[in-house]
């Protein structure tokens, strides 16, 4: 079983916790505007590496707060920890957030929220 | 005013239909070392609040927030437990979570925070007695050693696959706050588990 360090409440088991799968998906801010099929990348595609992955993590039978981790699937070795909002700071972590398909998809493109222009 | 007690449904649905007192124990044990009872009527307040109205409410409630989770303070027979970073649970003495709901929704910071009776969603049983931490070691993965969980700490976990938030009262003393609809199980497992020790579950006051 993991020991995994919850932010809040410190080191427990696995068991009280729940994994939510990819962690740093954005949603569309203006999911109209794109193409269905950028949409779907959004909606269904997801990563499964051989390595380092980034993943959200809930404490459901402690403090239920979300937060992130930086696991790798092969040893289950957890690189980081971190909050919800903020990116990785480990080499390793960084390194698999850019190296992600994601970065560069349309989806994600249109998550940031389009600049105002003066009229 | 009656009717804004809570009526702490723990008791209607694992207590009342059971004859009370249950005693279980190996026969080689003359007295029971777990004694398990309700506390009736328990007021439970949830709060969320951000930290910086932390010590706004505090001053409200007079009893101080704690500063990190799993900690509780108590003053004048009412606690403060700390759930998470912006979350808290307050245990009044019956009716007093009205009052406190009162004063809260009314002050200036009412509409920065949220304030919620959960007094019978939750259900509050009394533990005590020599075994308690071996007994509730049994179910809980929680370091209980009297040096790791010690006196105003709290603790939000799982007994067998109840999902309960644990006080430390005194050395041996516990209070368990569980889910009202896991009463009746949580009830059973405490009866087997505690039979080794010997278990004496009373009328709760
Ligand atoms: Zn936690």
């Amino acid at each position: 079983m993991l020991k995994i360090k919850c932010p809040y409440c410190g080191y427990r088991n696995e068991s009280e916790f729940s994994c939510g799968g990819e962690a740093h998906i954005a949603r569309p801010a203006v999911s109209n505007k794109i193409t269905d099929s950028a949409f779907c990348e959004y909606l269904f595609m997801r990563e499964n590496p051989k390595g380092v992955f980034l993943e959200r993590w809930c404490h459901t039978s402690g403090c239920r707060r979300w937060f992130n981790i930086a696991r790798d699937t092969v040893s289950h070795e957890i690189y980081e920890i971190y909050l919800m909002g903020n990116t990785p700071k480990t080499v390793k972590g960084k390194k698999a957030y850019q190296a992600n398909w994601r970065r560069t998809s349309k989806a994600e493109a249109a998550s940031k929220t389009p600049k105002r222009t003066k009229k | 005013m009656a009717e804004n007690i809570s009526r702490a449904a723990f008791g209607s649905a694992a207590f009342e239909k059971r004859r009370l007192p249950i005693i279980k124990k190996p026969e080689n044990i003359e007295v029971a070392q777990i004694e398990l009872s309700e506390i009736l009527h328990l007021g439970k307040l949830n709060i969320r609040c951000n930290s910086i109205y932390r010590d706004k409410v505090s001053k409200l409630i007079q009893c101080d927030l704690p500063l990190e989770p799993n900690y509780m303070s108590n003053k004048a027979g009412r606690f403060a437990i700390s759930l998470g970073p912006d979350e808290y649970l307050i245990l009044a003495e019956p009716g007093g979570e009205n009052q406190l709901e009162k004063i809260l929704n009314s002050s200036n910071i009412a509409k920065h925070i949220s304030v919620v009776n959960v007094s019978d969603a939750f259900c509050a049983i009394l533990l005590s007695g020599k075994k308690v931490r071996e007994f509730l070691s049994k179910g809980c993965p929680i370091d209980l050693d009297p040096n790791s969980f010690q006196e105003n700490q709290s603790v939000q976990c799982d007994i067998a696959l109840a999902n309960v938030i644990l006080l430390c009262l005194e050395e041996n003393e516990f209070i368990c706050i569980c889910r009202t609809s896991f009463a009746n199980y949580l009830l059973d497992w405490c009866c087997d588990a505690g039979q080794e020790f010997g278990i004496l579950v009373t009328k709760g006051i």
